[in-house]
Order: structure tokens, then sequence, then C-alpha cells
């Protein structure tokens, strides 16, 4: 507990415009109910959730507790002050990992690979 | 209508324990540089009071982070900037670690051959950890009087505090 905040904190965050922004949730802070938001543009947000986030997973509200490192995530946030305000999160499918990327791009090339072999074949 | 919170909420258990810490923590720097400067016959005060100021300074120190730690919480979702908590957390942290340090080097004084040398590098930790300390301190003061971190916002008519 002592040492975990003090790591934290010395994260090079961003404080971005209010709007919403889809990422992928770097660091999930259970005990202090915060995420750290790595949105598409590779800007780090810190957002601390407040009684009136809401959090929401296929329509429905859920808990904190859902919350997964490596989770995709929308988030709208309100830019108060120097810091970000999450009004909602929404949680997506798991970001898959690159490995498993790099595994179904292979599988997409061998199955065009085959549809081309096969055209040819026909031609021919 | 509002109510007016409990003095006893979380947040506050950090502002009862931290002054102690802070002021016999400089005391115990001030008494190190006197035990240095002065004439033999104080000396032996001034080492006294360094050692009760430092043991006293150290243990209230971690307290205050422990209670630090579950202000934290409140304060980072209420202030409008965060990173003025992170770094007031950050010098507390190297405060304590380096009086800490000097508290060891003081028991070392006691064993250590070289008496001389540990008492001129107690000093410099001391002398370290005030910087700390005072930058750590003014960094509260400011998320208590510029950002209200901890404080209550009464209403606009007062209502609450009309029994």
């Amino acid at each position: 507990m002592f040492f975990s905040s003090c790591g934290d904190q010395n994260k090079d965050t961003t404080v971005v415009d209010s709007g919403t922004y889809t990422g992928v949730a770097e660091t999930v802070n259970a005990d202090e109910k915060e995420i750290y938001v790595r949105t598409d543009d590779d800007k780090l947000i810190e957002l601390y959730m407040t009684d009136s986030t809401e959090m929401m997973m296929n329509g429905k509200k859920v808990m904190f507790d859902k919350v997964e490192k490596g989770q995709k995530v929308k988030v709208t946030v309100e830019k108060k002050g120097k810091k970000n305000v999450p009004m909602s999160v929404m949680l997506m499918e798991k970001d898959m990992k690159k490995d498993d990327m790099k595994k179904d791009d292979m599988k997409k090339d061998d199955m065009e690979d085959k549809e081309m072999n096969d055209k040819n074949d026909n031609y021919e | 209508m509002n109510e007016v919170p409990s003095l006893w909420r979380q947040e506050v258990w950090h502002a009862l324990s931290v002054h102690l810490p802070i002021v016999t923590l400089l005391l115990s720097t001030v008494f190190c540089i006197l035990w240095l400067v002065t004439n033999t016959s104080n000396q032996s005060f001034f080492k006294k009071s360094t050692v009760v100021m430092l043991i006293i300074g150290v243990i209230g120190a971690w307290i205050s982070i422990y209670s630090g730690e579950f202000a934290y919480d409140m304060a980072v979702r209420k202030i409008c900037d965060p990173q003025v908590l992170k770094d007031h957390m950050y010098w507390a942290y190297f405060a304590a670690y380096t009086y800490s340090g000097g508290l060891a080097a003081l028991i070392i004084f006691e064993f250590f051959i070289t008496k001389s040398l540990v008492k001129y590098l107690l000093i410099l930790i001391l002398i370290a950890g005030l910087g700390a300390l005072l930058y750590s301190g003014h960094l509260g003061a400011s998320l208590v009087y510029n950002q209200g971190a901890g404080t209550y916002r009464p209403s606009g008519d007062c209502s609450e505090f009309v029994e």
C-alpha cells in the first residue's frame, strides 16, 4: 500500500479535452477505483471513478471490479481544472494480445493465398 | 439540507497526525546543527534532544503517511490539480525515508569508530530531510488553502449550521 500510489504517480499522464475516447485500460488500481487508459492516439489518461461515473458493459450497469487490465474501453470524460473526470466508462471486449493478432493475420493471409490459388487453378 | 460532516471523518486524521512530526523533525535538524557547533558543555543536551525529536518525528512521519494514504482517495477526487497532491506525497515519502535514514545513522553513530564522520553525515541527511519536509509541507498547505482538500464547503446560506 505504501509504495503502490507512489509508483503510479510518476506515470506520464495527459489531461485531455472533454469528449469521448476509446483505448485500453493499461493499469487498473482496484483499491483507489482508478484506471489509466491508453487512448488510440497514444495518450495516457488517469481516471478516478466517482459516485456519478456510469460503468456499462453490454448495455448494463456494472461494478468497477469488472474492469480488467488490457480491456478495451470507451470513456466519456470532462476536463475540470487540471484533471479528467470520467462521466461514463463503457467496457468493450478485452484487447487481443499481439501474438494472437499476429496469428489471426497469418490465418487471414493463408486464406487469401488459398483463395488466390483456387482462382488461378480455375483459370487454368 | 446539507449536514455538517463529522470531524472524525477519514481525511481529517491526516491533519491530526501530520503536525507533530513536522515540528519534531524540524527541531531534530536544528538540535543536530547546534550539537555540531556548540561547545562541549552543551553538546550532551543537544545530542539527547536530537535523538528524542528524531525518534518521535520518524514514528509520527510514518503514521501521518499512513493517514495520508487514506486521505488521498478522497482528496484526489475533490481537488482541481491532482499533480500537487502527487508531488506532496512524493516529497513526504522522501522526507520520511531521509529522516529514517538519519535515525539509522544516529544508531550507528553510537557504535561507530569514526564518530565525527557519522555526525557530519547525519547533519547532511537531516538537512536534506528538512528541505523535503518543508517543500512537502508547502504543497500540503497549498492543497488545503488553495484547493480545499479535506475541507467541507458550507452552503451559501449556512443553513446546515442552524439548529
